[in-house]
């Protein structure tokens, strides 16, 4: 699910730099505030791979293959860090295999972060770190489809944007259920592959789960 | 010297533009040419992005395995919509077949995409497809990356290797336990719980890695400077990414 370049106008892609440079720009601030930011370079480098090389595992779902994000997971466990690591995580994407691009780069981050620091505030409101362990996984779970589902709806919006305007409306609106309806199981999945990392991490009383 | 590129990515600069061979101004000169031609809205400048691309390709050495090799990256969407819109966008009958009715306004639509597409990727891999990504990340340090972002990438370079290696010995292993590949519960807990031991038995290693290089006083030093711009090397960037704005120029001419 990575915008690719060329679909948007130059316009579009500019201004989804800007709004990511705002959101890079407030995460890298919040943790600058911290007595010792660089010590969460090492979990951030690592959940950089990890949602890396994790995009990259295909799970079949007849008759394709999808791939998780990860956003809902990256947005539990970095908080404000998540916006920049997920550009990071994009850019080598975009530069190794062609996944997503350079001009959508921007886009895509937001396609991605958004869901993210939206699952660090539910994440972080609701206690998550300190509930028990059915409940994280519960709440992980429902974060990690969410995080899903938000990314399609914002995905399909792009999309719609990049389009000419003499698309028919109601095809637009067609499209667009259909597309958000195909993402259900890869919401399902990625929620239950969340859920169940989640609940591994807090087996292992890991400080992974507690934000700073 | 620090920030040219390695010689397998200056490979013959033989016809065509010359190209900056500092990494910063390599990324410059990416960048200015993807949004210029991210920036054209008229099909009939498709002709001129394939050529500004190929000859930006030909001069960074690619032969023609390579760019057919670079072209297939677009991917699954572009190709869709790309078939799908001269079919679904327009009103202007270009070509009726049966029921099916192609519409010029649709073609134009698609044309437009497929050329800043492949024009884009073409150039990205070009100019920056060579170039190794620690190299890549310095020239962004150096271009006013935060700092923390830079130290996360480079972090991020060092373990990207090591964990997708581990990545894949635990999926092997899962096969191995007699794991079926098949979509189902058990599999995707599986995969939760192999990123999960990932995570905690790659980080107390990083934490240690990071620790050490900041006890070596890593962080503590600014990081060497790259060497200052050479006069030609900006004359390359200028040469190489003019292109670009002269596109959007031609097409408010045209």
């Amino acid at each position: 699910m990575h915008l690719p370049d060329g679909l948007v106008d130059g316009g579009t892609a500019l201004a989804g730099y800007a709004a990511c440079a705002v959101l890079v720009g407030v995460g890298l601030w919040q943790v600058n505030r911290r007595p010792d930011p660089g010590a969460l370079v090492p979990r951030a480098a690592l959940l950089a791979a990890v949602f890396f090389a994790g995009s990259l595992v295909s799970i079949p779902v007849p008759p394709a293959t999808v791939h998780l994000t990860l956003a809902g997971f990256v947005g539990v466990l970095l908080g404000w860090l998540a916006v920049p690591v997920i550009v990071i995580g994009l850019f080598f994407q975009a530069i190794l295999f062609g996944h997503g691009g350079l001009t959508t780069l921007g886009l895509n981050a937001l396609i991605m972060g958004l869901p993210a620091l939206l699952a660090f505030a539910i994440w972080r409101l609701a206690g998550g770190d300190r509930r028990g362990r059915p409940t994280a996984m519960a709440l992980a779970g429902g974060l990690g489809a969410a995080g899903v589902l938000l990314a399609v709806a914002l995905f399909a919006a792009v999309v719609l944007l990049g389009l000419p305007d003499d698309v028919d409306a109601a095809m637009e609106r067609r499209a667009v259920g259909i597309f958000i309806a195909a993402h259900l199981p890869v919401a399902v999945i990625e929620g239950v592959v969340t859920a169940a990392a989640v609940g591994l991490l807090h087996r292992a009383g890991s400080g992974l789960l507690r934000y700073g | 010297m620090a920030s040219a590129l390695p010689a397998h990515a200056r490979r013959p600069a033989t016809r065509g533009l010359p190209l900056p061979r500092d990494v910063r101004l390599r990324l410059l000169a990416a960048l200015v040419l993807a949004f210029s031609i991210a920036l054209v809205t008229s099909p009939l400048m498709v002709p001129a992005i394939a050529g500004l691309a190929l000859v930006v390709a030909r001069s960074a050495g690619m032969d023609g395995t390579a760019i057919r090799r670079a072209l297939r990256l677009p991917g699954v969407l572009v190709l869709v919509l790309v078939i799908l819109l001269p079919f679904l966008v327009g009103e202007t009958v270009a070509w009726r077949f049966g029921p099916l009715t192609l519409h010029s306004e649709g073609l134009a639509a698609a044309l437009l995409i497929a050329g800043r597409a492949l024009g884009i990727v073409l150039l990205t891999v070009a100019l920056l497809g060579r170039v190794p990504l620690a190299r890549l990340i310095e020239g962004f340090r150096a271009l006013g990356l935060p700092p923390l972002m830079a130290d996360i990438a480079l972090m991020m370079h060092r373990y990207l290797a090591e964990i997708r290696r581990d990545l894949d010995a635990m999926l092997l292993a899962m096969r191995l336990r007699g794991q079926r590949w098949r979509l189902r519960l058990g599999l995707l807990q599986g995969l939760g719980w192999t990123l999960a031991v990932l995570l905690l038995r790659s980080h107390e290693r990083a934490e240690r890695i990071w620790t050490a290089m900041r006890l070596r006083g890593y962080g503590s030093v600014a990081p060497q400077p790259m060497p200052p711009l050479q006069p030609g090397d900006i004359g390359r960037l200028l040469l190489s990414a003019l292109p670009g704005p002269l596109l959007l120029v031609a097409e408010r001419l045209l």
